[in-house]
C-alpha cells in the first residue's frame, strides 16, 4: 500500500541533511508559521523551526502547566535538553496563551542570547497591517543589533525573494489535485518540513531531484480522499493515514499548505514590512484568528471540487484555538463526513488508538 | 431569605425562571422592602441594578449585547445598550446550585471537559436557550482567550455580528493607537447593529465616571488596610460582578462611593466583627463560586484573605476629554496581560501593601491565562520569601470538588506560617 514516488533513499538523504544541519550554529529556533524567517534569515542567522518532542510526560512539565498543549511542553523539553545548547536564539509570536507561557519559561528557565515575542494581530484589517508591518521593522531593529550587523531593507528583500521562491515551487506540487492524484499528501507535508528547517538553496537542490522524479510518476492513487486539517500534530499522523489505505488530496495546516501562500508581488513603493506584514496576514488564517471561521462557509463548495470524501480534524489536547474550529466545523459541513480526533503530540501512545479510528473511518466512507 | 430563594429555585426546572423579566421585578421588589439582606446598603444597590440590567436582557425590548469579562463597557454604557455578561452568569449559576444543568447541556454536544467552565457553561446556557441571544458578542483578546474563541464559535453558529477588540502585549504608543482605532471601528459597528446614536458627550461622561470609580476603588482598597477594615474577601468577590459589567455607569460608581461610605463608618465606630487574623493572605484569580467552605475554613483556623488581584485598580487616571486613548490605556495596562513578570509585580507589589504572610493561588481548570506560569510565579515568590499555596479546583464546575481534599491542603500550608 505504501508508495513513495522518489524511494526511501531520497527520504533518508534529507533526514541526514537536516541533522547534520540542526549541529550548525547561528541557529534561530521558531516554533509558529507567522514567524517572518525571511527577517531572521537577512540578518545572516538560520531560521530552523522547531518541533516539538513527541511524547506525553516530559521532564518540563515542572515548568510549564500541564493544561497547556502537548506541543509547547514538548518544545520545551527539547530546548532544555543539553543537545539544544547550540541554539543560538528563539523567536516566538503570540499566537495564543500557550505560547506566550511557552516564550516566558524559556526566558527564565532556559534564556538564549537572543529571545523575542512578536506580537501578532488577530485582525486583517489596514490598521492591523500597520501595527503588524510597524512590529516587523522593530523585530529587524532588534534582531540586527543583537547581531551588531547592518542588515537593509535590501537584503531583506533579497530573502523575500528566496524564500517566496521556494513557496512557489512548494505551492506547485499542490495544483491540480481536483481529480486524479498520483503522489499522496503526506509527503508533500514532508516537504514543507524540509522547507522550515533546511536553507532555502540546500531545499532547493532537494526539490529539484523530487520535482525530476514527481514529473515522471503516473501511476495514480485509489482510495478514500481525505482533506486533514487542525492543530499542529504528529509528523507520522498525515503517513498514518496514507499507510491505512487514505488518499491525503489536500490538507490546511500550518506545517503543510497554509504557509504556502505568499507568492503575491509587492505594490509600487510598498516597503518590506508592509509586504510580509500583507502576505502573512492575509493567508488562509490559522485557528486563532478572527477571521478562521470565515473560510468555513465556502470550505464544503471547496472540498467538493476535490471530490473529498472525507475530513480528518486533528487538535492537540488542550489547544483552545483549533478546538473551539472544531466545533465549528463540525456545525458548518453538512455534506461530507468529519472525524475529530483529540490527541497527544505524540505518534507512538496516541498511534494505537488512533489508527483504529482512522482506519474505521476510512472503512465508513470507502 | 436568600437561602430559601436558593433552596427553592435549585430544582430541575429552576433555570428557566431566569427568563422570566418579572423574576427580576420580584427579586427588586424583595430588595427594595428589606426581604432580601444584605451585610451592606451598596450591596443591596448592586443588586437591585443587576437585576435591573437583567431584566432588560430578558425583556428583549432593546438590543443588547454578551461582553467577555475584560471587554470595555464604558463603550456601552455611553451608548445605553444593556450588557448580558456570561461569565459572570455562569458564577451566579454555579452559585444558585444549577451550573450542572448547563455543563451537561454543553458535555452532551461534544463540548468537552477541558476548557474553562465558565465558557462551558455559557455554551449550554445559549444552547438550552436559558441564556439570552444577543445582537452582537463582544470580547477583548487580551487575558482570556478562551472568550473570543468561544464568542467568535457562538456568533457564527447564530450567525450574529461579533465584534473583536485586539489587545497587543506590548504596552507602546503603536499598541494604543492600534487599540484606539478599533475602538473608534467598534462603536461605530455598535450604532450599525443597534440603530443607537453615539454622542460623544455621554462617552465623556462613561469615561469621567470609570475614573470616579478608579478613585473610589483606590480608596476602598485603601480602607482595607485597616486592621478594623470589616471588609471580608467573600464580600469583595460579589462585587467583582460590577468590575466585569459596570464600569463607565453611574449605577457602579454609586455602589463604590456607598460602600467607601459604610466603611469608613464602621472602620470609625471601630464596629469590628472579627479579632484581627493569625495570617493574613493574598488571593489570586478567583474564588469558586458554588457551595463552599474555603474562605470560612481559613477563618476558622485563623487565617484571612485580606484582598484578591483581582481589585487590585491597575489603570491610570482616566481623562474624559480623551476618553478612547483612555480607554484604550486601561486595556493595555493590565497587569495580568503582557509578560508573567509584570503579574509577579504586582502580587509582590500587593503582598508587601496588604503585609500577608502568604499568597492562594487557585487553580481554575481550564484558565490558561491564569495557570500557565505558576511555576514561575512560585520560584519568583520563593525568592522573595513569601510561600505560595496552590489550590487545584474549578471556579463553576463543583464535580471534582472534594473539601477534605482542599482542607488538607490549607492545613500543611497554614502549619508551614507557624
Ligand atoms: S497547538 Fe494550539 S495551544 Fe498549542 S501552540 Fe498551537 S495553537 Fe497554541
Ligand atoms: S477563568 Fe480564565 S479562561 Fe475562564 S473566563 Fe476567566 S480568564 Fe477566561
Amino acid at each position: 500500500m505504501e508508495q513513495t514516488i522518489c524511494g526511501e533513499a531520497f527520504w533518508q538523504r534529507l533526514e541526514e541533511a537536516e541533522k547534520e544541519f540542526q549541529q550548525k550554529k547561528d541557529r534561530i529556533a521558531w516554533f509558529c508559521s507567522y514567524t517572518p524567517v525571511e527577517i531572521i534569515a537577512s540578518c545572516g542567522l538560520h531560521p530552523y523551526r522547531f518541533s516539538g518532542k513527541e511524547g506525553t510526560s516530559f521532564y518540563a512539565d515542572s515548568f510549564l502547566h500541564s493544561s497547556l498543549c502537548f506541543f509547547v511542553r514538548g518544545c520545551l523539553e527539547r530546548v532544555l535538553k543539553e543537545e539544544e545548547k547550540s541554539l543560538e536564539g528563539v523567536v516566538l509570536v503570540n499566537s495564543c496563551l500557550a505560547m506566550s507561557h511557552f516564550y516566558y519559561a524559556l526566558q527564565k528557565y532556559s534564556p538564549r542570547s537572543f529571545s523575542y515575542l512578536l506580537d501578532l494581530p488577530r485582525n486583517d484589517s489596514q490598521p492591523a497591517r500597520e501595527f503588524w508591518a510597524q512590529g516587523l521593522r522593530k523585530f529587524h531593529r532588534a534582531l540586527s543589533e543583537y547581531r551588531g550587523v547592518e542588515s537593509t531593507e535590501g537584503a531583506l528583500w533579497e530573502q523575500i525573494y528566496l524564500y517566496r521562491e521556494n513557496r512557489r515551487r512548494l505551492q506547485g506540487v499542490y495544483l491540480g489535485r481536483e481529480d486524479k492524484v498520483a503522489v499522496d499528501g503526506h509527503e508533500f507535508i514532508r516537504l514543507v518540513e524540509a522547507f522550515t528547517i533546511l536553507p532555502p538553496a540546500d531545499f532547493q537542490e532537494f526539490f529539484h531531484t523530487y520535482y525530476h522524479d514527481f514529473l515522471h510518476k503516473k501511476k495514480d492513487l485509489t482510495g478514500p480522499r481525505i482533506f486533514l486539517t487542525g492543530s499542529a500534530m504528529p509528523a507520522p499522523l498525515a503517513k498514518l493515514i496514507h499507510g491505512l489505505g487514505g488518499v491525503l488530496v489536500l490538507d490546511d495546516l500550518c506545517i503543510g499548505r497554509r504557509i504556502l501562500q505568499f507568492t503575491a508581488e509587492p505594490e509600487a513603493g510598498e516597503d518590506p514590512y508592509s509586504f510580509l506584514a500583507r502576505q502573512y496576514l492575509k493567508r488562509e488564517p490559522c485557528a486563532r484568528m478572527n477571521f478562521a471561521g470565515e473560510n468555513l462557509d465556502k470550505l464544503e463548495a471547496m472540498l467538493k471540487k476535490y471530490h473529498i470524501d472525507g475530513i480528518i480534524f486533528f487538535y492537540l489536547k488542550f489547544c483552545d484555538p483549533w478546538y473551539y474550529y472544531g466545533q465549528l466545523l463540525k456545525e458548518k459541513i453538512k455534506d461530507i463526513p468529519v472525524l475529530i480526533l483529540e490527541g497527544e503530540y505524540s505518534s507512538e501512545t496516541g498511534t494505537g488508538q488512533m489508527r483504529t479510528r482512522i482506519s474505521a473511518f476510512l472503512e465508513m466512507i470507502r | 431569605m436568600l437561602e430559601l430563594i436558593k433552596k427553592y429555585i435549585n430544582r430541575e426546572k429552576a433555570p428557566e425562571m431566569l427568563r422570566w423579566p418579572v423574576i427580576y421585578t420580584l427579586g427588586q421588589a424583595m430588595v427594595r422592602s428589606n426581604l432580601l439582606r444584605f451585610p451592606y446598603r451598596a450591596t443591596a444597590l448592586m443588586v437591585e441594578y443587576g437585576l435591573e440590567e437583567t431584566k432588560k436582557v430578558y425583556n428583549r425590548r432593546l438590543p443588547f449585547v454578551w461582553t467577555s469579562a475584560f471587554f470595555p463597557t464604558e463603550l456601552l454604557h455611553a451608548l445605553g445598550i444593556p450588557i448580558f455578561s456570561p461569565e459572570v452568569a455562569a458564577a451566579l449559576a454555579a452559585s444558585f446550585g444549577f451550573q450542572e444543568h448547563f455543563l451537561k447541556e454543553a458535555e452532551s454536544r461534544w463540548w468537552g471537559r477541558d476548557n474553562c467552565s465558565f465558557h462551558r457553561c455559557a455554551i449550554g446556557g445559549l444552547f438550552s436557550r436559558y441564556y439570552p441571544l444577543p445582537s452582537a458578542f463582544c470580547a477583548s483578546s487580551h487575558l482570556c482567550e478562551g472568550a473570543v474563541l468561544m464568542f467568535s464559535s457562538l456568533a457564527r453558529v447564530y450567525n450574529r455580528p461579533f465584534l473583536l477588540l485586539d489587545v497587543p502585549v506590548e504596552q507602546d504608543d503603536d499598541s494604543l493607537s492600534y487599540v484606539t482605532g478599533q475602538l473608534w471601528q467598534i462603536i461605530s459597528s455598535l450604532e450599525e447593529i443597534t440603530g443607537i446614536s453615539f454622542q460623544h458627550e455621554k462617552l465623556q461622561e462613561a469615561v469621567a465616571n470609570a475614573e470616579g470609580t478608579r478613585r473610589v476603588l483606590q480608596k476602598i482598597n485603601e480602607l482595607r488596610l485597616h486592621p478594623y477594615s470589616p471588609f471580608t474577601a467573600k464580600e469583595a468577590f460579589n462585587f467583582l460582578y460590577l468590575n466585569f459589567t459596570g464600569l463607565g455607569s453611574r449605577a457602579m460608581l454609586r455602589v463604590y462611593e456607598t460602600l467607601a461610605k459604610e466603611l469608613e463608618e464602621r472602620i470609625r465606630e471601630n464596629n469590628t466583627f472579627k479579632k484581627p487574623p493569625r495570617f493574613k493572605l493574598l488571593w489570586l484569580h478567583l474564588p469558586p463560586f458554588y457551595r463552599n467552605n474555603i474562605l470560612e475554613y481559613l477563618e476558622e483556623k485563623g487565617a484571612r484573605v485580606v484582598f484578591e488581584e483581582f481589585n487590585h485598580v491597575y489603570w491610570g487616571a482616566m481623562d474624559a476629554s480623551r476618553p478612547l486613548e483612555s480607554i484604550a490605556g486601561r486595556m493595555l495596562s493590565h497587569f495580568s496581560y503582557g509578560h508573567i513578570s509584570r503579574r509577579i509585580e504586582i502580587i509582590k507589589e500587593l503582598a508587601a501593601k496588604y503585609d500577608v504572610d502568604g499568597v492562594i493561588h487557585f487553580s481554575h481548570w481550564g484558565c490558561r491565562q491564569s495557570c500557565g506560569s505558576l511555576r514561575i510565579i512560585r520560584d519568583s515568590l520563593q525568592k522573595e520569601g513569601l510561600p505560595f499555596l496552590v489550590l487545584d479546583g474549578d471556579c463553576v464546575d463543583n464535580r471534582n470538588y472534594a473539601p477534605g481534599q482542599v482542607q488538607t491542603r490549607i492545613d500543611g500550608f497554614l502549619e508551614m506560617l507557624g
